[in-house]
């Protein structure tokens, strides 16, 4: 109970270090924010007034104070950048929302591909006595961490999507106006997402299985006469997986990480592509926000993830 | 680095290496073509012998803009490289050697950090200081800092309490002069394998950059950014994006090849 609560506290304290680090980033940033919003043929008044506005003139400790409640609230300012209409300025908040479901999909679709793929096949190379599905294995793993996410979403644009037309590349659809079809075009970015880390996650899966199958209760298990494959998925699988666990919290982060780019390789209007522009275009309250929430996302799965892990192992727990 | 027997992977990676090092240096005073001579009659020629990676959409021949962004994504990423290299070996080799306060600080932010993905980091930083390359050196730079810090580190604290390095001071020598005399020649061994990891990241994150159109900017070639311009042409002509793209893989092969080649002659030794 005392490690959950310390947990929690280490929790809380870090994302409070990461909010106090994302507002102290951007306030050094060169250039002043009003006249580059204005243009040079700004009166004084409407400077001073757009900076009432924004809360600029206020002092950093308040200022930090306004845009943390203000990011708990959901009230996450205004972006720089779009509008509305002519007067209304665009809140952060609208911008994001419609686009984070179209990340989260991506996300969700890369991981299940990710975790149902590598984990059987992790299992079953440990288990192989085959020279040449070993090698090939090594071999086509090694290759799939090696390809650039960009290249390989390029790929999967190529040849699932030019030769075998399983797809038509560029074409997204609406999660509003047809999920189905936004459904199936999402599969196509997921794969691209998940290669990589299906490489990477089944050679984990495969050296921890290793591991245990030298152990004492694999030998009593044979011994006894159980039949390998059942020795594999029932004895093996379940102990094998106690450190995939913590490996998959850092999949989740680069899951995450690989959406920003493949979000523009496939021309999904998600988190990633809006932080791209947002980024390109200098438009800081959303690359603010965007990297303070991704940040927390990331910081939080390892959370759960440590949690888990002790959840999962009774051993840790008893310690 | 020289003495100790090459192994199959230390050859292919190096051999791979420098073919590409071979090419970027050669771009610099030769091309087949012109890398930015456009030619209407000449537009998306497939490969054959007078161009062998095709051309373009404005007629230009590929190799010879390959050959060019060879150069700027090698240079580019050995500036990041020596940048995060030099200041790991500085930060761990201090922190390792002395321990206390400092170094417990230190980890716990290298260890923060580490846990993130490195072109998550890379873009805040581009988000901080702006687009352009000597930008792209400094966020990558101290992008990578913290996995050599780690590296050089452990490797200092492994070394501190070693016999020589007790009698050395016992004998006097001053600090500096047994971290940096004493200890430094002894970690490189490790420390080589860590610069051929980070060499490849860095490839991967500037190409990375530059095809999301935040990196090195127009009209500078690079693979990253000849891979998003060749995207809108895979149905017409395919092998414009392959040509950056495959050398991109065999770029971070062979980096990784060398890698794997010096950490199992290590493991030898």
């Amino acid at each position: 109970m005392t490690y959950i609560i310390k947990k929690i506290a280490t929790l809380i304290i870090t994302l409070f270090l990461v909010s106090v680090l994302a507002f102290l980033a951007f306030q050094i940033i060169p250039g002043d924010v009003v006249t580059s919003i204005i243009g040079t043929e700004g009166t004084p008044e409407m400077e001073a007034a757009l900076r009432e506005e924004l809360g600029l003139n206020k002092p950093p400790v308040e200022r930090y104070l306004n845009w943390a409640g203000g990011v708990i609230k959901g009230d996450l300012g205004v972006s720089y950048r779009y509008s509305k209409s002519m007067n209304e300025m665009m809140p952060v908040a609208e911008l994001i929302g419609d686009k984070l479901p179209v990340t989260l999909w991506l996300a969700l679709f890369s991981l299940l591909l990710t975790i149902f793929i590598s984990i059987p096949v992790g299992i079953l190379w440990a288990g192989t006595k085959n020279k040449f599905l070993d090698g090939l294995l090594n071999g086509v793993t090694q290759v799939s961490m090696a390809i650039p996410a960009f290249f390989l979403g390029i790929l999967v644009t190529f040849i699932l999507g030019v030769v075998l037309k399983a797809f038509i590349p560029g074409a997204y659809v609406s999660y509003k106006k047809d999920f189905g079809a936004f459904l199936h075009y999402m599969i196509f970015p997921a794969i691209a997402i998940a290669i990589p880390k299906i490489g990477m996650t089944a050679r984990f899966m495969r050296n921890s299985a290793l591991t245990e199958i030298k152990s004492d209760y694999v030998r009593t298990a044979r011994s006894k006469g159980v039949e390998e494959k059942r020795i594999l998925f029932r004895h093996v699988l379940r102990n094998a997986l106690l450190p995939v666990v913590t490996f998959l919290g850092m999949i989740i982060a680069e899951v995450i990480a690989g959406s920003i780019v493949i979000e523009q390789v496939f021309a999904l209007p998600g988190i990633g592509r809006l932080l791209i522009s947002s980024i390109s275009t200098r438009d800081f309250p959303v690359t603010q926000i965007l990297i303070l929430y991704i940040t927390f996302v990331v910081i939080v799965v390892y959370f759960i993830v440590d949690v888990l892990y002790r959840v999962l192992d009774p051993r840790i727990r008893e310690e | 680095m020289i003495n100790g027997k090459p192994n199959k992977y230390l050859i292919v990676g190096s051999v791979m290496t420098g073919i590409v090092l071979l090419l970027a240096l050669i771009s610099v005073f030769w091309t087949p073509y012109a890398p930015t001579k456009m030619s209407a009659s000449e537009r998306f020629m497939h490969p054959t012998f007078t161009h062998i990676f095709g051309t373009d959409n404005f007629g230009r021949d590929i190799f010879s803009r390959v050959m060019k962004a060879i150069g700027t994504s090698f240079l580019i990423s050995v500036f990041v490289v020596t940048v995060s290299g030099l200041a790991g070996v500085l930060i761990g080799a201090v922190t390792g050697y002395f321990g206390g306060i400092v170094d417990t600080v230190v980890m716990r932010v290298v260890d923060a950090v580490n846990g993130f993905p490195s072109i998550l980091l890379a873009l805040v930083m581009i988000s901080l200081l702006g687009k352009g390359r000597w930008n792209i050196v400094i966020a990558l730079g101290i992008a990578f800092t913290p996995s050599f810090v780690r590296i050089v580190r452990g490797e200092f604290i492994r070394l501190r309490d070693a016999d020589y390095i007790v009698r050395a001071r016992l004998m006097g020598v001053n600090s500096v002069r047994i971290l940096f005399l004493h200890i430094l020649p002894n970690v490189f061994s490790v420390f080589w394998v860590s610069v051929m990891i980070g060499f490849n990241n860095a490839i991967l994150a500037e190409s990375g950059l530059s095809y999301l159109g935040i990196g090195v900017q127009a009209p500078d070639a690079t693979l990253g950014s000849m891979l998003s311009d060749a995207q809108g042409y895979l149905g017409t002509a395919p092998w414009y994006a392959l040509a950056p793209g495959l050398t991109i893989v065999w770029m971070v092969l062979g980096a990784a090849l060398m890698g794997e080649g010096i950490s199992r002659r290590n493991a030898v030794r």
